[in-house]
């Protein structure tokens, strides 16, 4: 154990002293229609690895933990690494985006980024694609995966799954204002979404877009993908519905438990979170 | 050495401390007036100082809102949602009216925010007051709409698509007042006077530093700075003031009030008030100075009063002495002489009754030379408490000199005066001397003289009267009192005339003019002269002066022997010049102290050569003054050997009594005078007792002599009482012998 702690040291002073070499990344864009580009982080890593995409949470961008020190983590171990940041409707996004901002973009909207990311990296030589996503990222790959059986991804990472919180008395009205036809604007409303406490201003089909993933939706997806997946997890988890950890191991996805870590691992766990989806990627890629 | 003369008139202490209180007055204004000179120069500078900081203030802080409206601006150009709204402007609306405000990227004060397309068309309709469309370049405009100062700031909002290009305009309405003052605190400049000098509708691009109004806001610590010290000087004018008043009256009532009843209380003492103590100055807050210099005056006081009754005590002791006789503590002569005056003077032009009583120890020089000066001091205050006593109460008894007393009274009659005299006499002769080992008898004699007068010049003689009158009663046969009377005048006259005295001093001196006058003693049976005896004249200017007028004159000035030898000189000198019939006697009278006289025997030795020739007979006179009984017995021995007779002169009188009979070597008695004439008044009484004494006498186997024998009758008489010789104006007057 004493040792262990050791390895660990040198680790977080061997990546503190390697960020310099993690900044060098490329920007890439894609335009996904003529008034919106998105934008991502490409590192080319060593040939024969596999290529990393990994997708950040609800709002943030590239540049947001854990994700951005795990491509830093994987950049550096030779991991051909891509970290895109969703648009949600902005283009070339660089901050997050507000709870109170305009919500317009959908679920869908993501998963065709994501998918355009994919294909990108395919289009750059990358035969062996990993996907990692990170909360409502892990469920954005999920949902990705589950509809895109074809895609070009050889495996799945979901850190940190969890249904995303809503109101439940807002879902339901949410569902009974669905607009049978799509308008040309439609109004918007106030939610309440993940850490958006009532203030989550978006139209009632976008915000359902994300508010239908529940919990019983996510774990009927986690055993029917084609790509095999993987979820790490912290046992400390408070963004999670109780007794999700539970129902997650009682999945047939290989659960890895990282203890005391939070939704976020913060501090020394995302140095654990760092070695445990290495350790995943060395052991069942190599 | 002198005191320097002052050239001003001292001022006191009260004013001394007006002009201290002047001076800090006048030192107090003239520094509060540079003070406050001060305060007024420090508080212009300060004001110049205010507006100088106010006026940097407001540049810095339009300087600093510039920087960040600026900043703003790029920021809400380059911000995501606005990018967003700019690509897709569905929901503007919500957009300008709850992100572009609370979004977090424009500060607090910007009061709205439109966007418009690169075209410069708003993505909405525009917000009331912004403008229509935007001008496509940046720019800031300040205006007045409202009253109220605003500025707009037109941001272009880069298109990230193509560099260099616009994707529209973001123009930022902001109120002017409220975005200064949220860049920082004003401390210098008045934040409530901040505006714009511009009109309503006016719009300025640039100059906006020019435009700003402004007022600097008073320093409140330095404007309460001065005002304290402004009030500080007024409330220490105040205190100066109140203090100054203070000092005054401590002044007044440490120092002006004491001095005052210092200086009152040195005055009281120069004015004679004895016994006189300062109390305490000052109370209870007294000076200590001051309170030793009362003390040391206290002390000073004491000590002058201590030494007043000191000199008082001297000047008694020293009145005492110089009025009082030290031995007898009665008054002595020089408080005679002044009472003597006071009393004329008091008596001058009024009818008063003035006595003087002069009191004379008889035979006084024996006892002294007797028993010595002691014993003699003890005899005089021993008369003077004797006569103290006996006088009245008030009543003084001065001492004159020697064993002279006297005593005066004022406004009374000469009766009881006398009733006075007598009882002194009786109380001398009562007193007991023999306590003091004295045997003889002390008797005084005592001279009155009485007037009652207006003039002055009536009572001055009244001493000179006493003393004839006081030797009168020294004289046998007077009662040892005597009042002056006329016919002691000439007397008087004669005794105390300086003609007299001198004619006594000569005849003691020289001898030259010494008469003697003989009376023949005459043998009563056969009726011969046996001898005469020598009686003394002194002639002076063809006037006799008799034995009455010398004799108190030498006995008045102890002049016995003397006198006595100058007799024995002249007779002597007849015995010689042969006036002395050969074969008969000569008396010799010779006086008490005469008899004890170193010089007797030499005297008596120049008549041995005349004892074959006449028989010599020594007449001892005055025995009573003879002191040294023993000494003259045993030269009266001497004498008898040498072929003397003695004879007991004037027995029966005071002066020659039974007790020197017994105790002398007598060969013959001389009856007094007073015993014959008794024999011829019939008094059978006393003829007995003469008669008795007589035959007593001669049975002791003494020759008798009868004196004063003037009649035949009485010359029979003494020859049947036994007289053997008589003498008297019937057998033959003194005369001088012729030879």
């Amino acid at each position: 154990m004493q040792g262990l702690k050791r390895v660990e040291g040198f680790l977080m002073l061997l990546a503190f002293f390697m960020a310099p070499l993690a900044a060098r990344a490329d920007t890439v864009e894609i335009r996904f229609s003529p008034s919106l580009v998105g934008a991502a982080d490409y590192r080319p890593g060593k040939a024969g690895l596999p290529a990393v995409l990994l997708l950040h949470g609800f709002l943030q961008t590239r540049n947001a933990p854990p994700m951005s020190r795990l491509a830093d983590a994987l950049s550096d171990a030779g991991y051909p690494v891509l970290v895109p940041t969703l648009s949600l409707g902005v283009s070339r996004r660089n901050k997050s985006l507000s709870c109170e901002a305009v919500h317009k973009h959908t679920l869908q909207d993501d998963l065709q980024e994501v998918h355009q990311w994919v294909n990108w990296l395919a289009s750059h030589g990358h035969q062996r694609i990993v996907m990692i996503g990170h909360s409502s990222g892990a469920k954005d790959i999920l949902a990705y995966l589950a509809g895109t059986p074809n895609a070009p991804v050889e495996r799945a990472i979901l850190v940190g799954i969890t249904p995303i919180a809503v109101d439940a008395g807002q879902y339901r009205q949410a569902h009974a204002e669905k607009p049978l036809a799509p308008a040309q604007v439609l109004p918007l409303r106030r939610f309440t979404m993940a850490y958006c406490k009532n203030n989550y201003v978006a139209t009632v089909p976008a915000y359902l877009s994300y508010a239908d993933w529940t919990a019983d939706l996510i774990v009927s997806r986690l055993g029917k993908t084609r790509v095999p997946l993987d979820i790490v997890f912290g046992t400390k988890d408070q963004v999670a519905p109780p007794a999700w950890q539970a129902r997650l191991m009682k999945t047939r996805v290989p659960v890895t438990l990282i203890e005391n870590a939070g939704h976020f691992f913060d501090g020394e766990h995302e140095f654990e979170l760092n070695d445990r989806v290495g350790e995943i990627l060395k052991k069942k890629l190599h | 050495m002198p005191f320097p003369r002052r050239s001003f008139s001292p001022l006191s202490v009260k004013t001394y401390g007006m002009v201290f209180i002047v001076l800090v007055t006048l030192f107090f204004s003239f520094t509060s007036w540079l003070m406050l000179n001060k305060i007024h120069t420090t508080r212009l500078e300060v004001e110049r100082n205010s507006q100088r900081a106010a006026s940097a203030e407001i540049a810095q802080a339009l300087q600093q809102m510039t920087k960040e409206l600026e900043q703003a601006a790029l920021a809400l150009a380059a911000w995501d949602e606005t990018r967003q709204q700019l690509s897709d402007p569905s929901y503007y609306g919500y957009w300008r009216g709850n992100r572009a405000l609370l979004g977090g990227i424009v500060p607090d004060y910007v009061m709205a925010v439109e966007l418009y397309n690169r075209q410069g068309h708003p993505l909405g309709a525009v917000s009331r007051g912004m403008p229509s469309n935007a001008e496509r370049q940046p720019h800031t405009e300040i205006t007045k709409q409202g009253g109220r100062d605003f500025i707009y700031l037109t941001q272009p909002v880069q298109d990230l698509e193509v560099m260099g290009q616009v994707s529209g305009y973001a123009v930022l309405k902001i109120d002017f007042r409220p975005a200064l003052l949220s860049v920082r605190t004003f401390r210098y400049a008045d934040a409530a006077s901040i505006a714009l000098s511009l009109h309503e509708g006016e719009v300025i691009r640039s100059g906006l530093a020019e435009r700003v109004l402004y007022s600097a806001v008073p320093n409140e610590e330095m404007s309460a700075l001065l005002q304290f010290l402004t009030r500080y000087q007024f409330q220490i004018a105040v205190i100066v003031l109140l203090l100054s008043w203070v000092f005054y009256v401590a002044l007044s009532a440490l120092l002006a009030k004491p001095l005052l009843r210092l200086s009152q209380h040195i005055d009281a003492l120069r004015g004679g008030h004895d016994g006189l103590m300062l109390e305490p100055l000052g109370g209870g807050l007294a000076v200590k100075e001051l309170e030793k210099v009362r003390r040391s005056l206290n002390d000073y006081q004491r000590e002058l009063e201590s030494m007043h009754a000191s000199l008082d005590q001297k000047n008694t002791e020293l009145w005492t002495m110089a009025h009082r006789d030290p031995l007898t503590g009665v008054f002595n002569r020089r408080s005679f002489d002044e009472d003597w005056k006071m009393l004329l003077s008091v008596a001058s032009g009024h009818r008063v009754a003035v006595s003087v009583m002069l009191f004379d120890c008889d035979h006084f020089k024996p006892i002294n030379d007797t028993y010595g000066h002691h014993a003699g001091d003890q005899v005089l205050k021993s008369i003077a408490h004797a006569l103290q006593d006996t006088l009245r109460s008030g009543d003084r008894l001065y001492r004159l000199g020697g064993d002279e007393f006297a005593t005066m009274f004022l406004d009374a009659d000469i009766r009881p005066v006398e009733e006075i005299a007598k009882r002194c006499v009786e109380a001398v002769d009562q007193y007991d001397f023999s306590t003091l080992g004295i045997k003889e008898p002390i008797r005084i004699s005592i001279g009155l003289a009485h007037a009652e007068s207006v003039h002055a010049e009536n009572l001055a003689v009244l001493q000179k009267q006493a003393d004839v009158a006081m030797y009168y009663a020294k004289r046998p046969g007077h009662g040892k009192i005597a009042l002056y009377t006329e016919d002691m005048a000439h007397d008087g006259n004669a005794l105390f005339s300086n003609q007299v005295t001198n004619a006594v001093f000569e005849a003691i001196s020289s001898g030259a003019c010494l008469e003697m006058h003989y009376q023949p003693v005459v043998n009563l049976g056969s009726r011969k002269i046996e001898y005469y005896e020598a009686l003394v004249r002194i002639r002076r200017d063809q006037e006799l002066i008799m034995p009455g007028a010398i004799f108190p004159v030498v006995e008045g000035r102890r002049l016995e022997a003397e006198m006595d030898f100058a007799v024995m000189g002249k007779i002597l000198e007849n015995l010689r010049d042969g006036l002395i019939p050969a074969g008969s006697g000569l008396s010799v009278n010779i006086s008490g102290p005469a008899i004890v006289h170193p010089r007797i025997s030499e005297k008596l030795a120049e008549f041995e050569p005349f004892l074959k020739d006449y028989n010599l007979v020594l007449e001892i006179t005055e025995t009573a003054l003879i002191t040294q009984l023993q000494r003259a017995s045993a030269n009266l021995n001497q004498f008898r050997a040498t072929g003397f007779k003695v004879a007991l002169d004037d027995f029966g009188s005071g002066y020659s009594s039974l007790g020197y009979l017994a105790n002398m070597p007598v060969d013959i008695v001389k009856f007094d005078i007073s015993l014959i004439r008794s024999l011829e008044q019939d008094d059978e009484r006393q003829g007995g007792i003469v008669e008795g004494l007589a035959m007593m006498i001669r049975k002791a186997g003494y020759s008798m002599v009868a004196e004063g024998l003037e009649t035949e009758q009485t010359l029979e008489r003494a020859g049947r009482l036994g007289f053997s010789h008589g003498q008297g104006y019937c057998l033959g007057r003194p005369s001088p012998l012729a030879g």
